[in-house]
């Protein structure tokens, strides 16, 4: 399954280390060295936050292996949890009829970056250039700082280590968040899936619904299971005594 | 959207252009001494008349660091502590101004068998050995003068042409002798610095230069 987000901001923080003008190491005509100490730029270590929305840029797969899970439902004796109950009233579930419930019961899920599209790299290397453009004191000083530091375009990949490839190295940065992601899915899944059924069936079953003449008929159901094949889920059930 | 996320301030001396004086150190002039005699040393820093800080450096003939640098500034606000510092003998200790328009001397005085010599005092001229380093940023041409034999140096800082290869941290050495300074002409990028080493007894001030046919 495919799957995008409306909203999904993310946000960079970038350090600006060791910023100055000067120093450096100087040979002596008698032998040694002596290391500047350089003229520092900012009074500390500024830091720069960007946020950018890469919703439009990214999209994801929903990976779930999952397998039917049958319950005889029997009102008062079943039990429901406190958060399941409020769930069921909620949804408007009726729990005071006898019935078969067939349940999804998850076994994995995963949720996987798919694509991201390669103008992400460049919408962070623009907003990260700009905070820094604005960071500097317009002038000579900004100037020359930039000048020392290298281009803007290539400032964003010196202050964050990026080796290569932006989009890469925040396609890396997604799936390790999305592993705790995973995790967090993992438990929303295992407690809707055992909570909601996603197939009901009443137990005795009514064939023919009363009449003024004629009471209801109904068959009890028995031995109710399910199979998963490549096309359809299959239901099957002893019908009567 | 960006944002700053934690207060800092641009340092504002680098906005301006004084001259630099190794009598007077400030922000963009390091004073290097070089400690030449084994045994204890009182080093006593003064901004003004008034006593900003003291510590006492120890010198050994080894198994110490060759060079501490030291921030005037920072030591007078009481951020840098140290109390005590342990040089090599033949090592140096950078007396440097990181912050702020303050204005430092340095006296360094060697104590042996409870007498006391004096060995720097910065407010006047520096030994042989010694060094006064100035960051220049702001391009055009400088004079830097030896005010203990009157020779002069011409220092031209430029800025750096578009995509030449440039590292403010460079610095160019300087020899001041009897003679003169060798070379009679220094030529650097705007950002990086002169080290001026005193090869006969100097003080040093370096000032940008009177526009041609001032008097």
């Amino acid at each position: 399954m495919d799957a995008r987000w409306d909203k999904l901001d993310v946000t960079l923080g970038v350090t600006l280390h060791e910023m100055s003008f000067g120093g450096g190491v100087v040979d002596l005509p008698v032998g040694g060295s002596v290391s500047l100490p350089g003229v520092t730029v900012f009074s500390g270590d500024p830091l720069v936050g960007v946020t950018v929305d890469v919703a439009p840029f990214v999209k994801h797969e929903l990976s779930l292996v999952a397998s039917p899970l049958i319950q005889h439902f029997e009102p008062g004796t079943t039990p429901i949890g406190p958060h399941c109950q409020q769930l069921h009233t909620a949804l408007g579930i009726d729990d005071t009829r006898r019935q078969w419930r067939v349940f999804c019961d998850p076994q994995t899920i995963d949720f996987d970056l798919f694509d991201f599209a390669d103008t992400v790299g460049d919408l962070f290397e623009q907003a990260l250039t700009e905070a820094v453009d604005r960071l500097l004191p317009h002038g000579l000083l900004h100037d020359l700082i930039l000048a020392a530091i290298g281009s803007v375009a290539d400032r964003p990949r010196t202050l964050l280590d990026i080796p290569d490839d932006i989009s890469e190295w925040l396609s890396d940065l997604f799936n390790v968040s999305l592993g705790v992601f995973n995790l967090i899915l993992q438990f929303v899944a295992d407690f809707f899936g055992k909570c909601v059924s996603f197939f009901q069936l009443d137990d005795p079953y009514p064939m023919f619904p009363k009449t003024e003449d004629l009471a209801a008929v109904t068959v009890p159901i028995q031995h109710l299971t399910a199979t998963v094949n490549d096309v359809e889920l299959v239901v099957t059930a002893d019908i009567g005594a | 959207m960006s944002e700053l996320r934690n207060d800092v301030v641009i340092n504002r001396a680098l906005l301006t252009n004084p001259a630099l004086d190794s009598s007077a150190i400030a922000v963009r002039g390091t004073l290097f001494h070089v400690f030449r005699e084994a045994g204890d040393h009182d080093v006593t820093i003064l901004r003004g008349d008034r006593v900003t800080g003291r510590l006492t450096v120890v010198v050994r003939p080894e198994g110490a660091a060759s060079q501490v640098n030291l921030d005037l500034a920072r030591l007078e606000a009481g951020t840098d502590r140290a109390a005590s510092h342990t040089i090599r003998e033949g090592g140096v200790m950078g007396f440097a101004v990181g912050l702020g328009i303050g204005r430092y001397a340095v006296v360094i005085s060697h104590t042996a068998g409870g007498g006391s010599r004096t060995v720097l005092d910065s407010r006047g001229q520096l030994p042989v050995g010694d060094l006064f380093a100035v960051t220049l940023i702001a391009p055009g041409t400088y004079r830097a003068t030896n005010l203990a034999n009157q020779t002069q140096l011409q220092v031209v800082v430029r800025t750096p042409r578009r995509g030449e290869p440039y590292s403010p941290a460079r610095p160019t050495l300087v020899r001041a002798g009897d003679d003169g300074f060798d070379p009679a002409t220094a030529h650097i990028l705007a950002g990086q610095s002169i080290v001026l080493l005193a090869e006969t007894p100097a003080r040093f001030l370096v000032e940008p230069a009177p526009p041609p046919g001032t008097p």
